[in-house]
């Protein structure tokens, strides 16, 4: 009896021994998971201009790739790469040394997985070379003259398709390119990530299917609102009304944000608040209200006040430039502002019309962007950020186009929102003398008539855009007639050119 | 330990158990009725204005839906709504920067809840020109709302296999982040409660499938009392009816109410309508309700549009000589039940004299009257005055440009066509497009963009029929030119 009893405490204590072990080392895993699965690195950078274009704005999250998705997909399918086949580069993305991802795009370790996904800056940085030999110039805040966006998301529907997207097929891809995954990492990826990563891009295949329907944006534009109603609202867009459905217009750029704060922004001036324009962009970009990481936005919003655009590399014929001056004070300061020394001035209530919406009655350019955006949408708008103090409550309808500020124009071409003619000088001609037919996408600057070489339709392998103004979206009528500077002499409009140039 | 001592223990520890048990309860209990049931206040409105759009009635507690939960569904599940655009797409008038459309309030009863007010049938919206934003008014009649759209999305999607916890929740997770706590209520409480609710919604209004649409503008205002609040049995009568305006009441004193004056006090009929959107004696807010109904005794009828000092090349140029001569037509043919002075003015016109569709009369019974000044659920509401009755109101006409189509059904779309003989008048057109149309006077009920965003009117349904009323009809063209440029006016 008594041994059975000292032999049977023994035991229990072994019992509870194990026990306690075994719960140990559960909490310590549990922990242990539970840190990996729940905390959030965020890439960011010291540098404020590294930091716009590599940092993160909370968009990988529920937008993003996993980081080996994104190595390998180009890998894998590079058959559906448009021009040279390089990997994103085709794309439009622009790669800087000692960088792995592209600019415009940032990494970040949230819910236990590595991903990736868009910033501001791949909108946002473009590149300008002095002539075909030149090295490209990467300029921060300028529009995204190389990227094509339409390409890269049909590049992200089609593959969603492919059968070769499959886990086997992927993990194999990524151990053949080193990938450093772990072994929780390679669970998670081969049962978990690569088929439900497979499902969203075949959901957004067929949430984005009227793209089909649409013109290719090609380089340098996006259809900003379409995409809008179906990712936030999702509108079914089958039956959306046709006069909505084409609606691309230019990258702007985004200097000199401070001054623009209550002038009508986007560009049709759907909104005069720069915060809401700013976390709206942010939706585009991939976060939503939940994952915004708002203290690198404002990060971003505080460099962006006050950014000034570069100066122009060229040479400026100053008494030209003067000329120039008298004439644009007369015809275009109005609604654009102008340049005093070296500083653009905002003024709105010297420059009456600057900052405010021309109806399209009067403006005369391409509808399509304004048509995209509907009542409807605005008012859908409203319901955007709720729960937060920041709910959207300033976007509203307009009709027409916003007189834009025009701080570093010279390289900001094409023009008018479309970016449908080539040059500044071009855009001083009636709309039947502007080139019809030119191509897009090419960085090399055409220094006498401000703006991109248009003529050119390859280089090295690499197809321009052809952009056809008679498409549907493109047209390049408008803003043109007397008032408007068209009907100046040659050299009148020159000096108007030369004197745009120290802007 | 002897057992006395034993006993005292186990009390002593059953004692602390209990107390323990009882706390832990009572934790529960409070933490779930702060949870579920607290109720916040609103919060002042700056305007009677802005609490007629926005302000709570008091149905939040019987018919609000959870306010995440209403966020999502139209994203969720945009095939049971009739168009693209979500809740707007419901012809919801809806004004910039505001978080919900004019017509509903948010309140929190436990979480937040969204439901409907008396601005859901009475805020109207127009524009005079296409690329116009849309003008709201209220309290007029919400010509563009599909209130029955609203009452079939709600039932649709509660029915639908994907209206469960797990997908409600993954799309919140989209827009909102929930506490744990929150989640788990929304998860295993408040989802599949408003799913019952809402499907039991659904079912509560099936009779209503049987019968022709009401569309945009227009609802069936009384069957859902009778075969709700008055337990009446189902029936083969049709109320469709426009959403009428109710500005400007002082000059409707002493009329019959609603569209055959069922009720002459409008008290009743104030609170009548909000026990019919689903207030209840314990939630009627009585502050704000009296002070909703002091604002519209006063409201002013919108100011027309129609001017002289307009350039006379606009269509929305005043002819005030042509209107003062319209005006002698007016007070010989029109006054005596239109004018604020007219013998029969508010009165009721027996419906075989005036001739129009008579289903709405009929809908309308001694028996239901009965019941509903006798209606009493837990609490005297003081109903004295419903009345049975055999015909339509002669109504006052202020603002009668914004409060097309015409007649009490809806079914002549201009105030031009009214004076066309019935036969003459158009037997089908489009309701729902917020235009004015400044020739006619009404909206525009015909073209592209009516057919577009209107919903195609039937004279020929049960119900809808636009014969009747043929006052006016025999007159002269430029008479009657005369007389709807004096129309323009009021």
């Amino acid at each position: 009896m008594a041994t059975r009893e000292t032999h049977s405490s023994e035991k229990s204590h072994k019992i509870t021994l194990a026990v306690i072990f075994f719960l140990s080392i559960l909490i310590i895993v549990g922990v242990l998971l539970f840190y990996r699965f729940t905390k959030d690195v965020p890439i960011s950078y010291n540098d404020n201009v590294e930091h716009f274009k590599y940092g993160s704005i909370g968009s990988e999250t529920s937008s993003g790739l996993p980081y080996w998705i994104w190595k390998v997909l180009p890998e894998m399918f590079p058959e559906k790469l448009p021009g040279n086949k390089n990997g994103y580069a085709s794309f439009g993305f622009l790669y800087e040394k000692d960088h792995d991802l592209p600019i415009g795009v940032s990494r970040r370790k949230s819910e236990g997985v590595d991903r990736v996904w868009l910033n501001c800056a791949i909108c946002h940085t473009g590149t300008i070379r002095e002539n075909p030999q030149a090295t490209p110039e990467i300029h921060v805040g300028m529009p995204a003259n190389n990227f094509r966006l339409y390409e890269f998301i049909n590049f992200l529907r089609a593959v969603s398709l492919e059968n070769r997207f499959n886990p086997d097929a992927i993990m194999e891809k990524i151990d053949a390119m080193g990938g450093d995954l772990d072994w929780i990492d390679r669970l998670l990826y081969r049962y978990f990530i690569i088929d439900r990563v497979r499902s969203t891009l075949f959901a957004l295949r067929k949430q984005l299917s009227f793209m089909e329907r649409q013109h290719d944006w090609g380089p340098g534009r996006v259809d900003t609102f379409n995409p809008y109603k179906a990712i936030q609202f999702n509108f079914p867009m089958d039956k959306l009304p046709h006069e909505e459905l084409i609606g691309p217009a230019d990258y702007p750029s985004i200097f000199n944000q401070g001054p623009r704060q209550g002038m009508q922004l986007h560009w049709d001036g759907n909104n005069p608040s720069v915060e809401e324009r700013n976390k709206s962009a942010a939706l585009g970009a991939g976060v939503t209200p939940v994952t915004i990481d708002l203290k690198s936005l404002d990060r971003i919003v505080g460099w962006l006040w006050n950014l000034k655009p570069p100066e122009y590399p060229g040479k400026i014929d100053s008494e030209k430039a003067e000329t120039g001056k008298q004439l644009y004070a007369y015809y275009c300061a109005d609604c654009h502002g102008r340049q005093d020394g070296n500083q653009f001035n905002f003024d709105t209530q010297q420059f009456k019309r600057l900052g405010k919406v021309e109806p399209l009655t009067l403006i005369r350019t391409d509808p399509g962007r304004l048509n995209s955006y509907s009542e409807l949408l605005s008012v859908n708008q409203n319901t955007l950020y709720s729960g937060y103090p920041w709910r959207f409550n300033q976007f509203r309808k307009t009709n027409g186009y916003a007189n834009m500020p025009l701080d570093g124009i010279w390289m900001r071409s094409p023009y008018l929102h479309n970016g449908s003619v080539p040059t500044l000088r071009d855009l001083l001609n009636v709309a039947e003398e502007r080139p019809k037919v030119f191509y897009r996408g090419y960085d090399v600057f055409n220094w006498e008539k401000v703006g991109y070489a248009y003529d050119v339709k390859e280089e090295h392998g690499i197809s321009f855009f052809e952009f056809d103004t008679t498409i549907e979206g493109n047209s390049n009528q408008g803003h043109d007639g007397e008032e408007y500077g068209t009907a100046l002499n040659a050299e009148q409009k020159d000096a108007i050119v030369e004197y745009m140039k120290t802007f | 330990m002897n057992q006395k001592e034993i006993l005292q223990t186990v009390s002593k520890t059953a004692i602390i158990v209990s107390v323990l048990l009882a706390v832990v309860i009572i934790i529960l209990l409070t933490l779930g009725w702060y949870k579920l049931y607290r109720e916040e206040e609103q919060g002042e409105f700056s305007t009677p204005e802005e609490l007629f759009k926005y302000g709570s009635i008091g149905s939040e507690t019987s018919q609000g839906i959870p306010y995440w939960i209403w966020l999502v569904m139209p994203k969720m599940f945009p095939e049971h709504l009739p168009a693209l655009g979500g809740w707007a797409s419901l012809g919801l008038p809806w004004e910039q920067g505001k978080e919900l459309p004019v017509g509903f309030s948010k309140k929190t009863i436990g979480f937040p809840r969204v439901a409907f007010n008396c601005a859901f049938c009475h805020a109207a919206r127009y524009r005079l020109e296409p690329t116009d934003v849309p003008t709201i008014v209220v309290p007029g009649p919400s010509h563009t709302v599909h209130a029955q759209g609203y009452a079939r999305f709600l039932a649709a999607a509660a029915n639908d296999a994907r209206f469960n916890s797990d997908e409600i929740l993954s799309q919140i997770d989209r827009i909102y982040k929930l506490s744990w706590l929150d989640k788990l209520l929304y998860r295993f409480i408040i989802i599949p409660q408003t799913k019952k609710s809402l499907i039991q919604y659904g079912e509560r209004f099936a009779w209503a499938e049987q019968k022709p649409d009401w569309g945009p503008g227009r609802i069936d205002p009384f069957n859902p009392i009778k075969f709700g609040v008055l337990q009446m049995s189902i029936d083969e009568t049709i109320g469709n009816s426009d959403m009428p305006p109710i500005w400007n009441m002082k000059a409707r004193a002493n009329h019959a109410l609603h569209w055959d004056g069922l009720n002459t006090n409008f008290h009743e009929v104030v609170v009548s309508s909000a026990i019919g959107d689903g207030t209840t004696y314990e939630s009627y807010p009585e502050k704000n309700m009296k002070k909703i109904e002091q604002w519209l005794q006063e409201v002013p009828t919108p100011k027309s549009p129609f001017s002289s000092e307009l350039s006379s090349d606009s269509s929305f140029y005043l002819n005030t000589d042509l209107a003062e001569h319209g005006k002698t037509i007016f007070n010989q043919h029109c006054a005596s039940c239109h004018a604020p002075d007219g013998e029969k003015t508010g009165k009721i016109i027996p419906v075989t004299e005036l001739g129009t569709d008579r289903h709405r009369v009929d809908m309308w019974t001694a028996e239901a009257a009965k019941r509903y000044n006798t209606y009493e659920k837990n609490h005297d509401w003081g109903m004295r005055n419903f009345q049975d009755v055999d015909g339509y109101v002669a109504v006052l006409l202020d603002g009668i440009w914004l409060r097309g189509p015409y007649l009490h059904n809806g079914s002549v779309p201009t105030l031009k066509d009214l004076l066309r003989k019935a036969e003459d008048r158009p037997e089908k057109f489009f309701r729902g497009y917020d235009l004015i149309d400044p020739k006619n006077i009404g909206f525009v009920s015909s073209g592209a963009m009516a057919e577009k965003v209107g919903v195609l009117y039937d004279t020929k349904v049960s119900g809808n029929s636009n014969v009747g009323h043929n006052y006016g009809t025999d007159l002269p063209e430029d008479q009657k030119e005369a007389l709807l440029e004096y129309l323009k006016t009021l």
